[in-house]
């Protein structure tokens, strides 16, 4: 850790006042949230550290545009929050409960989560999944972007000099709409070798639309639109959903991992989306795998 | 640079240094029970109760911790007066190198505080960053249980019925978010 030139830290109670500093510091100000990341992503020499911590940005919402989490907001209180147990079924509650440890979730957040991915991280599969709204405060006023956009690259590039996120929105679900996630790791306390998350709405067993999203085979997050358009429009079956998992697996870009190889990765990819889609679009009673 | 930090109900001034975590501060302040183990937040025994929240020491810099109400495990009991989990602790062979134990303490007494009679799963999941190279979690969950069975509020026996419609009375701790 390089902090030897640090002068300052600050606290800024407002998101204004927190993007005037930044914006004035440039680079040589950082802004931290749940100020873990450190172990894992050395800090740059920065002269002041800005914390994000008493800002009023930790909540999360049920409002008629989606549910709207706070930047701020530990994974610990969005993992035990009634709110997000009722949207998409809980899957923000079972995504945020396996995060790290009890320990790590009163610490991590859910904007710090999403700002620096590393190849383990959870929140950013699912954001993407959902095509939630990333709401970002700079010194030109507030901008959103859809989590295409802000995991096109790595987030912090795509942020720009004294730009914040604030907010997270996750857009309402149709009716007939269903959602699952699934990873796979050895043990409980491992990092996931590979996740999944597939969001889809139906009609009976056509599949009107759906996004397929895998996690950890790279930095960020990828979406299957290949895959996506095998199922797309079309009455569901068991060949469709072989084909579209088949396709997920080929298309797949994968980093190298030194615990497993990179066949064994593809595998993990066609079987967890094979698994979800044949439970959530076949409605076979296909077992979950054990979610560590 | 100088931050205050409360420790276990006390006030303190100190000068943090620029990269210290608070498990480094913590130690050099004298609070020795607060463990180093893998630095990188995997073991759990730096916890220390961080505004009513138990986080791993080692995964705060000292410096972002101003104003932040800090308890070990020397502000839970002493030696003398022992904490009802510490007791249950030793009853139940919840120690046996003690390495884990300061750690171990906190998140259960977090946990109680929060949920007074936990399951066994909740036991398992408040203590799921702490990790134990000894007694093998047994013991460790056994000694929550017995912990929470003696630290349990004694429910009222008056049995009064409400009148229909009107709200419970909140329970204190109970209701904090
Ligand atoms: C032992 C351990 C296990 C973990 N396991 C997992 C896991 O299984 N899955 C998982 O997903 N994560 C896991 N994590 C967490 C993950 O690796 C990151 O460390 C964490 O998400 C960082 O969150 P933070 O709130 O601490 O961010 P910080 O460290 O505060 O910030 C990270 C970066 O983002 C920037 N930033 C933060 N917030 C904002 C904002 N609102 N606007 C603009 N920029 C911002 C900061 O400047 C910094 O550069 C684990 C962490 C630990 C320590
Ligand atoms: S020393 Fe902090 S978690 Fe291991
Ligand atoms: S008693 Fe030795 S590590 Fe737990």
């Amino acid at each position: 850790m390089r902090l030897a030139e640090l002068e300052k830290v600050t606290y800024p109670e407002t998101v204004a006042e927190a993007v005037r500093i930044l914006a004035e510091g440039k680079d040589r100000a950082m802004a931290l949230s749940g100020g873990v990341s450190f172990v894992f992503a050395p800090l740059k020499s920065v002269e002041q550290l800005v914390c994000l911590s008493r800002l009023p940005l930790s909540y999360v919402r049920e409002e008629k545009g989606g549910l709207r989490i706070g930047a701020v907001t530990p994974v610990a209180d969005l993992a035990a929050s009634p709110a997000a147990g009722r949207y998409g079924g809980g899957i923000l509650r079972q995504v945020a409960r396996r995060i790290g440890s009890t320990l790590n979730r009163n610490l991590i957040t859910v904007g710090g989560n999403l700002v620096q991915p590393f190849i383990w991280s959870d929140l950013p599969t699912v954001a993407l999944a959902f095509s939630a709204s990333m709401v970002i405060q700079g010194p030109k006023g507030r901008r959103t972007l859809k989590a295409e956009k802000f995991f096109s690259r790595m987030p912090k590039q795509v942020l720009k000099e004294g730009e914040l996120l604030t907010e997270v929105v996750f857009p309402p679900l149709e009716k007939n709409s269903r959602t699952a996630f699934e990873q796979f790791s050895l043990t409980e306390v491992d990092f996931a070798y590979l996740k999944t998350a597939v969001r889809l709405s139906r009609s009976g067993k056509k599949c009107l639309d759906l996004a397929i999203v895998i996690g950890s085979a790279t930095i960020l997050p990828q979406r299957l639109e290949e895959a996506e358009g095998v199922l797309r429009g079309r009455t569901a079956n068991q060949v469709l959903v072989n084909e579209a998992s088949e396709v997920a697996a080929e298309e797949l870009k994968i980093k190298r991992d030194i615990r497993c190889s990179e066949d064994y990765k593809r595998d993990l990819a066609r079987a967890q989306v094979r698994g979800i889609l044949e439970r959530i679009l076949l409605d076979q009673k296909v077992p979950e795998w054990k979610l560590f | 640079m100088e931050i205050v930090l409360t420790v276990n109900g006390e006030e303190k001034r100190i000068e943090a240094r620029p990269a210290e975590t608070l498990l480094d501060l913590l130690r050099r302040m004298g609070y020795c029970s607060v463990k180093f183990g893998c630095g990188e937040g995997a073991c759990g025994s730096c916890t220390v109760i961080m505004d009513g929240r138990p986080v791993n020491s080692c995964l705060v810099l000292a410096v972002t911790a101003d104003r932040r109400e800090i308890l070990t495990v020397d502000g839970l009991g002493t030696r003398q007066r022992p904490h009802p989990i510490q007791t249950a602790f030793v009853e139940a062979g919840a120690v046996q190198c003690g390495y884990c134990t300061p750690g171990m303490v906190l998140s259960a007494w977090a946990l109680l505080e929060r949920d007074p009679d936990p399951s066994e799963e909740a036991i398992r999941e408040a203590l799921d960053g702490n990790l134990c190279r000894c007694t093998g979690y047994v013991q460790i969950v056994e000694g929550v249980k017995l912990a929470a069975g003696r630290m349990k509020p004694k429910k009222k026996t008056t049995k009064k019925k409400k009148p229909a419609g009107k709200k419970k009375a909140a329970s204190g701790k109970k209701g904090k978010k």
